[in-house]
């Protein structure tokens, strides 16, 4: 091991509790980051795959962020489905029931919210390629087109969050609903949604016969999911046949999704400078402490011949080795923290790539090296003799 | 070996000037054993810092083997210091943290400390009576122990010279004695110039320089042969300090 090393290493365990201090300071900067983007990145993940699973487009009406605040005309639908290149149209009604078995659908966050769909179950059968909850129905059945009133699939995640099975029944405002199925997709993105007969919806909504929420389309080529300039291309034919709609593709809204993370990882970034400057400050103050005690035994080293850039080199060697045992630990307590959170809590599967390992790591060698300058100069500067005459 | 010519340092503390030194001419020969002494604030730190390379004189010249310190940039006077000058001072010598051995290596470790430095060390603390304290800290060994391992250390590189600065200041006078002792069988044996600033005046056999400073100047220049004191020629009319002087 190398001997200026060596003993920074010494140097830092000989001042252990410290040490400990700016290691932790450091650290914590480090959990948060990697805390943070890996969630965010997880998200975007989600996101992105699970808008890869959807193979149709959606129509709302013009201006409309979300289809629980669209209404359509239910008679656009033969007008759609004439439109070259849309193979089928499946209406919908949807709706958001704000309470769940007479609590605050929000009260556990988004964990407990359900978004309640209502569809034509003969036409949503007749998807082929787009029919995702179908394909992933673990219990009980989907909807046939015999069913009416309040019967409902909902996915697993909301059979346990209100720790319902299959056959019970699930209270939404004053409206009881029976589990005749339970699917299971796995994404966040679309286990949040429960399918009842269209009609029960627009009761529920109080939405008159021959409206809707949306159109779900299927194209007649499912093969232009791999082309997003078709799937515009096809978008903007409908737009232009038909005004005042919106057509949107899976990559549209995937694109929605990401401009949010965007300004969700600006607000992490400012989120995450600021323990970054702490853990900076720890160190810097650990540095100078340490540079203070140690005075006289600067002036003994430079008179047995160190140079100022062996003195310079010894405080940044103890100074980044700060930094750096602080970013593994952030590493491990991050990691762990994040996989805890997302098991308990979270369910949104954080993905920590290795380049925000290996960026953690290097901010965190760069937070202790800029901690460490500072003292670093002050100690290569000091006279020798005024060194060792120091008490 | 060492050489003052016309040396002068002033410093400023407080808004005063003081004049640690004031146009000294000296030589120090290769192999001497010298001895400096002088009341406190009298310049015989500040002329063996300048010996050392640790500071720079305000006026006049000090060389080191015909060479002019003065005209050396930090980096030289560092490596002049690493491979050809030994340093004691009166106390705080060691590094806390480190063992003995590491302490005696000190001077190695930004170049790299190889399998013979450490051989050498172990052989220093052995002959310094410390081979059995080799893994001890400084706070596990008495003042005189601290101070042979400062001995070691300066001896490590084989320096030409070795300065010392009051070594003896905080200890017993048996230890003092006992460190005294072995300094100088330490040079008999690795033939090294040493220089000594000191108050204690119990030296190791005849065969050695008393150098005495007053003021900033020297006072008297007294060689200690088989046979007793010589004067040096230079200064025979200086008058040597009183012992009352000493112990002030």
């Amino acid at each position: 091991m190398n001997g200026l090393f060596r003993l920074a290493l010494t140097n830092l365990l000989v001042r252990k509790g410290r040490s400990a201090l700016s290691l932790m300071g450091m650290a914590v900067a480090v959990i948060l980051i990697i805390g943070l983007i890996s969630f965010s990145i997880g998200l975007r993940a989600l996101i992105a795959h699970s808008m890869g699973e959807i193979q149709g487009l959606q129509v709302v009406r013009k201006g409309s962020p979300d289809p629980i605040i669209s209404t359509l005309d239910q008679n656009l639908e033969s007008r759609l489905n004439q439109i070259p290149g849309v193979r089928f149209v499946a209406p919908e009604v949807w709706h958001l029931p704000l309470v769940i078995e007479n609590r605050f659908s929000y009260q556990d966050g988004v964990d407990s919210v359900v978004t309640l769909i209502g569809v034509d179950p003969a036409k949503t059968r007749s998807l082929q390629t787009a029919g995702i909850y179908l394909d992933h129905i673990q219990e009980g059945r989907f909807l046939e087109p015999q069913d009416v009133g309040r019967v409902a699939v909902l996915s697993k995640k909301i059979a346990e969050t209100y720790k319902k099975s299959l056959g019970d029944s699930l209270l939404l405002g004053n409206e009881s609903y029976q589990i005749i199925g339970i699917y299971h997709t796995d994404s966040v993105v679309f286990d949040r949604a429960m399918f009842t007969p269209i009609e029960t919806v627009r009761a529920v909504r109080s939405l008159a016969d021959g409206f809707v929420s949306t159109f779900f389309l299927e194209p007649t080529d499912p093969e232009l999911f791999s082309d997003s300039a078709k799937l515009d291309a096809l978008a903007q034919r409908i737009e232009a046949s038909i005004p005042d709609i919106d057509v949107r593709t899976p990559g549209e809204v995937n694109q929605q999704a990401s401009f949010v993370l965007q300004k969700i990882d600006t607000f992490l970034l400012i989120i995450t400078i600021l323990p970054l400057v702490g853990g900076a400050l720890a160190i810097l103050n650990t540095m100078l402490m340490s540079f203070q005690e140690r005075v006289r035994e600067i002036g003994i080293l430079k008179a047995c011949g160190w140079t100022s850039r062996d003195i310079l080199q010894l405080v940044l060697y103890e100074s980044t080795l700060l930094g750096v045992l602080g970013g593994l630990l952030g590493i491990g307590i991050g990691l762990l923290a994040a996989e805890a959170l997302d098991h308990f809590f979270l369910n949104l599967d954080p993905v920590t790539p290795a380049w925000l390992l290996i960026t953690a790591m290097g901010l965190s060698a760069c937070i202790g090296i800029l901690g460490g300058l500072y003292p670093a100069y002050r100690a290569s500067r000091l006279d020798p003799i005024e060194a060792i005459q120091s008490s | 070996m060492i050489s003052f010519h016309e040396v002068h340092k002033n410093y400023s503390i407080f808004d005063r000037d003081v004049h640690a030194l004031r146009g000294v001419t000296t030589d120090i020969a290769r192999g001497d054993l010298t001895f400096i002494l002088g009341v406190s604030g009298s310049g015989k730190s500040t002329l063996l810092h300048l010996a050392g390379a640790l500071d720079r004189p305000t006026a006049g010249r000090v060389e080191f083997d015909g060479r002019d310190l003065t005209t050396l940039d930090p980096i030289e006077r560092a490596h002049l210091r690493r491979k050809r000058i030994g340093f004691v001072f009166q106390s705080g010598n060691l590094l806390p943290q480190l063992t003995a051995l590491d302490n005696v290596l000190i001077a190695r470790i930004p170049s790299g400390i190889s399998s013979s430095d450490r051989q050498r060390a172990r052989d220093l603390l052995k002959r310094v009576g410390l081979e059995d304290r080799i893994h001890h800290r400084p706070r596990q060994l008495s003042g005189g122990e601290a101070q042979r391992v400062a001995f070691a250390r300066a001896f490590l590189g084989q320096p030409e010279v070795v300065l010392a600065d009051e070594p003896t200041g905080e200890l017993d006078t048996e230890s003092g004695q006992q460190l005294m002792t072995m300094l100088g069988e330490l040079r008999a044996e690795e033939g090294t110039t040493v220089v000594i600033v000191t108050h204690d005046l119990s030296l190791p056999g005849p065969g050695h320089r008393i150098l005495s400073l007053s003021d900033g100047k020297i006072l008297s220049d007294e060689r200690i042969g088989e046979n007793g004191p010589t004067p040096s020629p230079k200064i025979a009319t200086a008058r040597p300090l009183s012992s009352e002087e000493f112990q002030t």
